[in-house]
């Protein structure tokens, strides 16, 4: 199986044909459910790989031209239709109001007056690869007039059209009553004229080589017959880039190549290039021989070292090529290799290369990593995939397939990367199966092979980071520090991660390095502005540092992307009320419960009522929503704490106080709280002082918060029931900051 | 001169490139699938007729189909004598270059000596078609009328039959050519002869050759026709080539053309281009070319296109997608009809491997917006007046092939239907590997985006039932209310197998291919929908792969005989393409009575009234690779 897909492999890559020369077809409707063929006499029957075919009436002359794409050169051809049919035409172009816009999926009919019935849809991607244009062109054969026109739209309504002419470019509006109809006038159109894109003449003669290819190991043969190693990784010498230069006695190209290297070489030696020169004389196909090659170095005084080409070493870079092109072309004599200081291939000269492109290749060389694909070919372009990386591991195992083992086992050598890449997909494997030792392993051995593979650390930094949150031991600290590490790594790695950079500072949060966090946390916002996720976090990290208004403006942003998110208008709507903003929170919420009901939202706009100092509004909104222990105390501190007797319901009072104290409920401050409050509202105030000091106990002093209980107990004591105010002194103010279950 | 580049552990035998002559042949019927002619240790001990029950339980297994009864020598050398005969009649079409033809001591060359065959009679050619009479450009086409039908003048054509008239080979290929040509004074012919079938009796051979001439004639006029021949040929004993004995039309139609240029289009790309020395370096060149020099580039070239009006000045612009390494372009058109590069303008000069984008309006806001299938992820732009903005993208959409949007729910907003060919796990292969090859299910996944607003697409696939029969190699699709309900229906083109053809009802998909016998199972590459008959129901058109390899193969006796249901199903694979005509339940299969099988290895056809007559004609773009190597098939 393996051996049939090279075969095929290797057909493709020497040019073989499969089913070419293929003439494209076209057939002609004669009605009656009968075709003839009319490939040529139409023109269209072009020889080359047709792919793709979009129409568009491109002139608007009336008849519809073709966009055609091929495989081969020339790669387009845009065919106009010339034919002088004599025949009718009208054509369309639809705009919906209650569907989509561009009307796809919508019906046209045209009745011919004494004909049939014509038919077209509107369509976006038809063919093979191919989209055409939504102007619909009818064409209307010897008709006389157009008797009617019926358009069903895609959302089941239809316009019927009277009175359209014949050859007309009509474009037509959906509206709720008749459609607007207005006709489109052409152009003048004066320079289009026949002729098909005329083959560019060959120019270039070098090949970058991007990603860089890792050259294999590269021997010549001495003129005393011995072999040696040429050693291409030049990092610690003055020498930048090694020019092997494949040449032959009988080439002149090759010779006037090489007087020019001979007597510029101190220019090549100033560009930190050196010269090697490999001559193919002497090898066993060639009628010349080393002797030839000699007397030409004698005579140019060659000023570089130079040899005998390895036959072995030819295939190889011969194989080097088949790894990563589609075709397969010999190397002509001469070729020149630019290889770097990392041994790297990175420029194949076919034919001769002169200073100057030398000069110019090793500047672009320089450009920065992500705009060397840019060098591939000599058209501006853009990208939105990551550079391709070289792959040691498929060099590898080429070379093992082709008998190099030396070869294979210096490309396994250098493979880290791609094996860090596969102990990534083994890692991820496990993490799928909650196996989270076995990633942990995977992903350890990810990094030893690469240590800047970014996914490898991130993944790493969720898993340790996870496990920190499970640990309630010491360790938690250790892992949490551990996983920062990590995650600084990723985002070294990866800047543009959003994972990474939330991670980061998630991890610091929970370190409490709050500041540092936030400046993360906004990064990552940055990244990704539709995931609030890192606008939330920061916001609730700045809320609880009482930064109120730079967190509300986080949430804003956020609740702008993403406006249908309870979680998100909730923190908003608590932030607000919570900086005394209760009409921009009453607008949010009342903006998000226009089309539904929302028990979380709700609570909220009662919540704003109940600050603002509106406890009627509140307590009939909070009765509409599921009861919860929070809202229960909610309502309860409304009714202890109003002086509005239709308010103080002590009915519902009673029962609670009962409640609470023999279910020993009433066991955090707040619940406490409302607990003696209600008991002062009933008139118990002496045990409503019992009750306030045990609350008063639970919070930390000198809080606000413990402020405004102390002033109650005191009021207590004096027989003076608790009054709520608005936002003064409200104990609930921060339930705002977390969002209510 | 090429330093050696070959490679060390290629075979060099001399028997080596019959079989992978063999081998290619099938390549055609089957692609890349070279099991067939795998030698196959084979027997369970259940007997062949077990075997040919088992084939409709189980259409054709996990495992090799049974060819323990193929004699695969025979077959070679019957391909053989076919490369022959093709080489005799490429010389022979060498020769028929202009309307003079065979020089009188050239015949015993090609035919016996005693060479005699009716003639074309010109009085049985029925005219089918006739432009208009305000038509400037004329077309006429003619046909063969049945025979049955011309009474008592079936003899004339019958070269078995003596009372019949005959001429000599000279004469005979006369007649055929001379309705392309008439007396139009000079011409230039271009013939093709492909040998569709090859039958070998003892003494004889006997081919069913598809013949197609073209002529230029000097009077701003041409013509062609395609004709199928019976051909029989006789061995001789002094040479390797054999002669034409005697010729027998069986069908032949012809097709005239004048008007002010001698064919109906004209390509104009040069100046559509306006001469942009970019543009015909980058288009000037193929795929071949550019894999030299981009690394990863390919060679398969699925190089898509679309049109729409991304200024919204009312005139359509152009988006082409290009390979790994060469920048997308988008060519506006200018006043002029002519059209400026403004790929990088608009931010969407993309080098990413890319096929196929869609010009859609996405927001409602009457702007066209950009969807990119790029190999690293489905793109999504906004329009915003000036330039396009990445809004989302979708990684998990790797590879797409064609796309084709509706909007299936009617929320007023478009979806997005992506065709998935490989499976993303199989990946490093270079080309699909697909088994059984009739009938696939180890393809890429398909995926509908369902448009939730702000340019956010969720996948819906599954939720609405299109994740059935979803593992198929697809290369096309197409959207269409089939059965004239108002909803959108979806059929599916899928390479190495049977269609998909989904119907839309209450909110959900289900595939009903099989129960409406429209599951052509082939090799399918595209969809177009239209209503050729004007009856208000839409008509079908799919491109597969007319083979003539495929019909000489798999129409030989012996092969695959055991099992004639897979015999069957390689011939219907071979047969070309399909026209399904919309009914009342359901569709008619009508391609070989409409005559538009032959479509060759087609890609995107589509149906469109090339001379406003109000009838939709159909258009192939077709062909797989022409290289410099031929394929000699």
């Amino acid at each position: 199986m393996r051996e049939q897909h090279e075969l095929f492999d290797h057909e493709m890559r020497v040019g073989r044909s499969f089913s070419g020369q293929e003439r494209n077809c076209a057939f002609l409707n004669l009605g009656q459910l009968s075709f003839a063929n009319v490939s040529s006499i139409t023109g269209l029957d072009y020889l080359e790989d047709g792919r793709g075919l979009a129409l568009s009436d491109w002139d608007l002359d009336g008849d519809v031209d073709f966009l055609l794409t091929n495989r081969n050169a020339p790669m387009f051809r845009f065919l106009r239709n010339d034919i002088q049919s004599g025949n009718h035409f009208v054509s369309f172009k639809l705009a919906g109001t209650l569907c989509n816009r561009d009307a796809i999926g919508a019906r046209i009919r045209v009745k011919i007056k004494d004909g049939d019935w014509l038919t077209k849809t509107v369509a976006a991607g038809s063919g093979f690869l191919s989209q055409s244009s939504k102007r619909i062109t009818f064409g209307l054969g010897q008709a006389e007039q157009i008797e009617k026109v019926e358009i069903n739209w895609p959302d089941g309504s239809q316009s019927n059209l009277a009175n359209l002419a014949m050859d007309q470019h009509y474009s037509i509006e959906q509206t709720d009553e008749a459609p607007l109809v207005k006709t489109l006038v052409r152009p003048e159109q004066t320079d289009l004229q026949a002729g098909p894109l005329a083959f560019p003449e060959r120019t270039a003669v070098a090949t970058y080589v991007v990603p860089p290819i890792r050259m294999p190991i590269t021997e010549m043969k001495n003129h005393d017959g011995t072999h040696s190693r040429i050693d291409l990784a030049t990092a610690n010498d003055a020498t930048q880039f090694t020019l092997l230069n494949l040449w032959a006695s009988w080439c002149e190209p090759c010779k006037v190549e090489l007087k020019e290297f001979s007597e510029n070489y101190n220019q090549f030696t100033e560009l930190g290039i050196r010269v090697i020169a490999l001559t193919t004389d002497g090898l066993p196909n060639q009628d010349t021989t080393l002797e030839d090659a000699k007397w030409v170095a004698d005579k140019l005084k060659f000023p570089f070292e130079w040899g005998t080409a390895d036959q072995d070493w030819i295939e190889k870079m011969s194989i080097l090529r088949g790894a990563f092109y589609d075709v397969q072309q010999p190397y002509p004599i001469p070729t020149s290799f630019l290889i770097d200081s990392a041994g790297q291939l990175r420029v194949v000269y076919q034919g001769k290369v002169g200073l100057e492109q030398l000069r110019q290749d090793i500047q672009r060389l320089a450009s920065p990593q992500d705009e060397l694909r840019n060098l591939i070919t000599p058209f501006s372009q853009s990208w939105t995939s990551k550079p391709r990386t070289a792959n040691d591991l498929r060099l590898k195992s080429l070379f093992a397939d082709q008998g190099y083992p030396a070869d294979a086992a210096f490309y396994d050598g250098h493979a880290g990367p791609e094996k860090a890449r596969l102990e990534y997909a083994n890692a991820v494997k496990s993490i799928m199966a909650n196996d989270f030792n076995s990633a942990n392993g995977s992903l350890l051995a990810a990094i030893k092979y690469d240590p800047t593979y970014a996914p490898a650390h991130l993944n790493l930094a969720d898993i340790i980071s996870k496990a920190a949150q499970q640990d309630r031991g010491p360790n938690a600290v250790q892992y949490f520090k551990l996983a920062e590490h990590h995650y600084r790594q990723a985002v070294k790695y990866e800047p543009d991660n959003f994972d990474a950079n939330f991670g980061l500072g998630f991890v610091l949060a929970r370190q409490g390095e709050v500041d540092n966090a936030i400046k993360w946390f906004d990064f990552a916002s940055k990244l990704a502005p539709t995931k609030w996720e890192s606008q939330l976090a920061a916001a609730k990290l700045l809320a609880s540092q009482g930064k109120l208004a730079p967190a509300i403006q986080r949430l804003q942003t956020a609740v702008s992307q993403s406006p249908d998110d309870e979680t998100l208008v909730a923190e908003l709507s608590g932030l607000l009320i919570h900086s005394g903003r209760y009409d921009e929170s009453k607008v949010l919420c009342e903006a998000f419960l226009k089309n539904r009901s929302n028990p979380l939202i709700q609570t909220r706009l009662a919540d704003t009522h109940f600050f603002a100092g509106k406890p009627e509004e509140a307590v009939s909104l909070y009765q509409q929503v599921q009861p919860s222990p929070l809202l229960a105390l909610k309502t309860m501190w409304i009714y202890s704490t109003s002086s509005v007797p239709a308010l103080q319901k002590k009915d519902a009072l009673r029962p609670f106080v009962k409640d609470m104290l023999q279910s020993n409920r009433a066991n955090d401050p707040l619940s406490r709280q409302v607990v003696a409050a209600a008991l002062a509202q009933l008139g118990d105030f002496e045990m409503a002082s019992r009750i306030q000091t045990s609350a008063l106990r639970l919070y930390r002093p000198g809080t606000a918060d413990a402020q405004a209980a102390q002033k109650r107990l005191t009021d207590y004591q004096n027989k003076k029931p608790a009054r709520q105010k608005g936002a003064q002194d409200n104990p609930f103010a921060q339930s705002l900051l977390q969002t209510p279950m | 001169m090429a330093a050696n580049s070959s490679r060390p552990h290629q075979p060099e035998s001399s028997s080596f490139w019959p079989v992978t002559l063999l081998v290619a042949a099938v390549l055609i019927i089957a692609c890349a699938s070279y099991f067939f002619w795998k030698p196959v240790t084979r027997d369970d001990g259940q007997g062949p007729g077990k075997n040919v029950e088992n084939v409709k339980k189980e259409p054709v297994g996990e495992t090799d189909p049974d060819t323990s009864d193929t004699d695969f020598d025979q077959l070679a050398d019957i391909e053989e004598v076919q490369a022959t005969l093709t080489g005799r009649l490429k010389k022979l079409s060498e020769k028929y270059a202009n309307a003079t033809g065979l020089k009188p001591d050239q015949v015993g060359q090609f035919a016996v000596s005693g060479f005699s065959a009716a003639p074309l009679d010109a009085t049985h050619l029925e005219t089918v078609f006739r432009s208009p009479a305000e038509a400037a450009s004329k077309i006429t086409a003619r046909r063969l009328v049945e025979m049955d039908d011309v009474a008592g003048t079936a003899a004339t054509i019958d070269p078995n039959d003596d009372a019949s008239p005959k001429v000599d080979f000279t004469a005979f290929m006369k007649s055929v050519f001379d309705p392309i040509v008439g007396d139009s004074g000079e011409s230039r012919l271009r013939s093709k002869f492909k040998i569709f079938r090859i039958e070998r009796d003892q003494d004889k051979i006997h081919t069913g050759v598809l013949a197609s001439f073209f002529a230029l004639n000097s009077n701003l006029q041409s013509g062609e026709f395609n004709a199928t021949l019976d051909i029989t040929w006789a061995p001789q004993a002094d040479s390797r080539y054999p002669l034409i004995e005697s010729i027998r039309i069986t069908d032949y139609e012809c097709a005239t053309y004048t008007g002010s240029n001698p064919v109906g289009f004209e390509d104009y790309t040069a100046s559509l281009f306006d001469h942009d020395p970019q543009l015909i370096e980058q288009f000037g060149q193929g795929a071949d070319q550019w894999a030299a020099k981009i690394a990863d580039h390919g060679v398969f070239g699925y190089n898509g296109i679309c049109v729409g009006d991304v200024n919204s000045d009312g005139l359509d612009d152009i988006y082409l997608c290009q390979p790994f390494g060469l920048p997308n372009r988008l060519l506006i058109q200018q006043p002029n009809g002519t059209t400026k590069d403004s790929s990088a303008e608009w931010n969407i000069d993309l080098s990413d491997h890319t096929r196929s984008s869609l010009l859609i309006d996405l927001n409602n806001d009457s702007k066209q917006d950009l969807v990119v299938g790029a190999a690293n992820g489905l793109l999504v732009y906004e329009n915003n007046g000036s330039r396009f903005v990445l809004k989302s993208k979708y990684p998990d959409i790797q590879d797409p092939y064609s796309m084709c949007s509706a909007d299936f729910d009617n929320d007023g907003d478009l979806d997005v239907y992506v065709c998935g060919y490989y499976d993303k796990r199989a990946e490093g292969r270079r080309f699909p590997f697909a088994f059984p090859m009739h009938d696939s299910n180890s393809g890429g996944p398909n995926t509908l985006l369902r448009n939730d607003g702000n340019f956010q697409f969720v996948d819906a696939t599954e939720q609405v039932g299109l994740n059935a029969d979803n593992q198929k190699y697809s290369y096309a699709a197409g959207w269409q209310d089939f059965d004239n309900d108002g909803d959108q229906d979806l059929y599916v083109a899928n390479d190495y197998g049977r269609n998909c053809f989904y119907e839309f009802e209450n909110g959900k998909f289900r595939n009903r291919a099989a129960e409406l016998e429209i599951e052509d199972q082939s090799f399918g590459m595209s969809v177009d929908w239209a209503d050729i008959n004007h009856d208000g129901r839409m008509d079908l058109y799919i491109s597969n792969m007319y083979s003539t390899a495929g019909n000489r193969v798999s129409f030989q006796d012996n092969y695959l005989s055991r099992r004639p249901e897979l015999q069957n199903r390689m011939q219907y694979m071979a047969r070309g393409n399909s026209l399904f005509l919309g009914a009342e339940n359901g569709f008619d299969d009508i391609g070989g009575s409409a005559n538009v099988f032959m479509g060759r290895w087609a890609w995107g056809s589509k149906f469109v009234d090339m001379n406003n007559d109000g009838w939709d004609d159909i258009v192939v773009p077709n062909g797989f690779l022409t290289r410099k190597i031929a394929d000699d098939l």
